[in-house]
């Protein structure tokens, strides 16, 4: 009866589809950041040879939640000459840009598709067979090109109000190197656009049935790699909150659940850069059907094996890497990666031309 | 006004007492504008002990206790320099056997304070890898050096006319088996490091000195071979039986950060070498020599090629159970003084790379 009634009226029935597309990207990205959190301190630790989290459940699995209840048992200081609302409020602005793009990304789509299979079991999944995302976010790539340029902002504005020098150095470090890498990140992403002719991710990964963009585009997928890494700020481009040098950058000042949310921004952006490349080039949930009661969840499979392909990468590029400067950065941010980037724009054309000629996207 | 202008410019930050970077409680003070150091002034003495005036208060047999803490890392060598001023004033001659057990002690701390400082430094470029590689090879030779001595740190092994302890049943296969350990990691050691395209790019070319203003700056050690100078006590000044053993001293031809770790991995391998003839050539004999409790009036000056340069002690003697001055010559502290002459100009995070690359040990600096 509650089926049709949303169906009766298509605003309502839109608003559910939303809600629900928010609340599985969230969640996706929750779980997500946990395991990455997790992944990251195992392999890392294998590479030192170390152990890694061992006492808390079985192979430390649950060491994060302890973590987790421990920083939230922490006492909030506030610095005494910051300006104590925006000093507080600024980590959440913060984090919730990096979780607004993950909304961007079509995990709903995976999801609805796997209860599309389900459908003859239970008819009442069909409403959420077209979800919000792979329908109506026709200028995804357009939101998360707004959202990452937002993001340097409001880590300078960390490092300003936090009055102190290291936050200082470490914001204006930050948004050097964050407005340096967008435009070589944001040449290389217009390259898939060309190719695909639009900027809606679910079509993205739909023109990639046949034949990976990565295939296509080398270039950009090497521009991507190391733009989003940067983006991402991780090794080797750390450099906006290098423990070594100015202690931990823009969020020195942060302590207990501000700095939570902070360190969960930076592993949600780095999750959204694994996710972009397996999707943008790596045909995001295509792949081989898996066999018998698994193929309503071929999709999923596909989709988080890229994933973790791509933090896996990550963390080892983490563990073999030092640091650059924040000079070296930019002359590589502007004297190599801008001109391959404006390169590879040329390149696409013909690229594009030649496939469509083949008929392979 | 102008005034103000010019402090809205620069910003002056303090790197220390307490940051990860210094390697102890040491105040680096720099003027940066934008990112690059206009100015630097360091500020010291956050953990002087005033071991130098302790030591004046206490019997000659105490002292090397307390001398061993001054450089945590490499604690052997100032017990030695210190037993090797006093022994000059008795005039005693130490045993063959002692002076064997001395050489490898010494090498086997070598090894280790070279690993710890490739970890701290790894961790100063941001490869905290090494940090972690660093602490695992080292404590395999701590683990020898606890079987020679019974200390892990502060092994005390250093007596007047010899050492404490003889070597325990075993001892040569533990030493192989941690030097294997070691030499096993030695080029991941390279790998992760001196070909590291990216620590390469940090290092390559940073702070060269030259020869001669190295020498003129007063270097020692590591540091100065760095810059091409072939300069080691060991072999230029021989005490013990450094004369009949056989090892090369590898030095660096450009002066820059990046010959300073390439220098410090060649030496772990000679020391390795040398190590590994002690064990091979030691006699048997006694270990220690009876010598007397405090030497007569006398002047002695000990000197000993540390991990991090020349250690010297010059040890003035007026016949009473207590030493009338002790005067610790650190090569640590030679090195650090000379960062803010070099350091001018380049940039903020360069000047990690360069104060680690010196190996700072601030329990020697302060004294």
């Amino acid at each position: 009866m509650v089926i049709e009634f949303l169906k009766s009226s298509p605003l309502l029935l839109e608003l559910v589809r939303a809600f629900i597309a928010i609340l599985l990207a969230l969640v996706f990205v929750l779980v997500n950041a946990i395991i990455f959190i997790y992944l990251e301190r195992k392999v890392w630790a294998r590479v030192m040879q170390r152990m890694g989290p061992t006492y808390v459940g079985k192979w430390g699995i649950l060491q994060l939640i302890a973590d987790l209840i421990k920083v939230l048992g922490k006492e909030i200081i506030v610095p005494a000459k910051a300006n104590k609302f925006a000093f507080l409020s600024l980590p959440i602005f913060s984090t919730g840009l990096a979780l607004a793009l993950m909304i961007v990304v079509p995990f709903d789509y995976i999801v609805a598709y796997t209860l599309a299979a389900l459908e003859p079991i239970y008819h009442g999944f069909v409403i959420f067979k077209y979800t919000v995302v792979s329908n109506s976010f026709s200028s995804g790539l357009f939101l998360i090109f707004a959202l990452l340029t937002l993001n340097p902002v409001f880590i300078l504005l960390i490092g300003w109000i936090s009055n102190n020098k290291y936050t200082v150095v470490g914001g204006f470090r930050a948004a050097a190197q964050l407005l340096s890498f967008e435009i070589p990140l944001l040449i290389s992403l217009a390259s898939v656009i060309i190719l695909a002719g639009t900027f809606n991710l679910y079509e993205i990964v739909e023109k990639q049935s046949k034949i990976w963009f990565v295939f296509l585009l080398p270039l950009a997928f090497i521009l991507f790699l190391i733009t989003a890494i940067a983006e991402a700020e991780r090794t080797p481009f750390d450099i906006p909150d290098a423990e070594s040098e100015i202690i931990a950058g823009w969020n020195t000042e942060y302590s207990a659940t501000p700095f939570m949310m902070l360190i969960f921004g930076m592993y949600v952006r780095a999750i959204i850069s694994a996710a972009l490349i397996s999707i943008l080039f790596f045909g995001g949930w295509h792949g081989p059907e898996l066999p018998g009661f698994l193929k309503p969840i071929t999709g999923p499979f596909w989709l988080s094996v890229k994933i973790y392909f791509f933090m896996f990468l990550l963390i080892l590029i983490r563990s073999a890497y030092p640091r650059y400067r924040i000079d070296q950065l930019l002359s590589i941010s502007w004297t190599k990666l801008l001109p391959l980037s404006l390169i590879n724009i040329i390149l696409v054309i013909f690229v594009k031309y030649l496939s469509i000629s083949y008929g392979i996207i | 006004m102008v005034n103000m202008q010019q402090e809205v410019r620069t910003l002056t930050i303090n790197v220390g007492p307490q940051h990860p970077s210094t390697h102890g409680p040491m105040d680096v003070i720099v003027t940066i504008e934008g990112e690059t150091i206009i100015n630097a002034d360091i500020r010291l003495g956050y953990i002087h002990r005033g071991i130098e005036k302790l030591c004046e208060t206490r019997y000659y047999f105490q002292i090397p206790a307390y001398l061993s803490r001054l450089c945590y890392v490499s604690g052997m060598f100032w017990e030695y320099g210190f037993v090797r001023a006093v022994e000059e004033i008795m005039g005693v001659k130490v045993p063959e056997r002692a002076q064997w057990l001395r050489v490898i002690s010494c090498e086997l701390t070598r090894i280790a304070s070279h690993l710890i400082w490739l970890a701290a430094y790894a961790a100063d470029l941001g490869l905290l890898t090494g940090l972690s590689w660093g602490l695992r090879d080292r404590d395999r030779i701590i683990d020898a050096l606890e079987m020679l001595t019974g200390q892990r740190m502060m092994f005390t092994y250093m007596v007047f006319g010899g050492v404490r302890y003889d070597m325990p049943a075993g001892f040569q296969d533990t030493v192989e088996k941690s030097l294997k350990y070691v030499e096993s990691h030695l080029p991941d050691w390279e790998k992760l490091t001196i070909e590291n395209p990216i620590f390469r790019a940090r290092t390559e070319n940073l702070v060269p000195v030259s020869a001669s203003y190295a020498i003129e700056l007063g270097w020692t050690g590591p540091m100065l071979r760095a810059c091409g100078v072939k300069r080691d006590l060991r072999r230029d000044e021989p005490y013990d039986v450094y004369e009949t053993l056989d090892f090369e001293i590898p030095t660096g031809k450009r002066g820059d950060t990046l010959d300073r770790v390439y220098v410090r991995i060649e030496e772990i391998k000679q020391s390795i070498k040398i190590v590994r003839q002690a064990i091979k050539r030691i006699p048997s004999g006694p270990y220690q020599h009876r010598a007397l409790l405090y030497p007569p009036p006398g002047i002695g000056y000990g000197y000993v090629e540390d991990s991090r340069g020349e250690c010297g002690y010059f040890v003035v003697s007026d016949g009473t159970p207590r030493p009338y001055r002790v005067k610790i010559r650190s090569p640590a502290y030679v090195h650090v003084m000379s960062l803010p002459k070099l350091i001018k100009g380049i940039k903020l995070a360069d000047l990690y790379a360069v104060l680690g690359s010196f190996d700072p040990c601030l329990g020697e600096i302060d004294r």
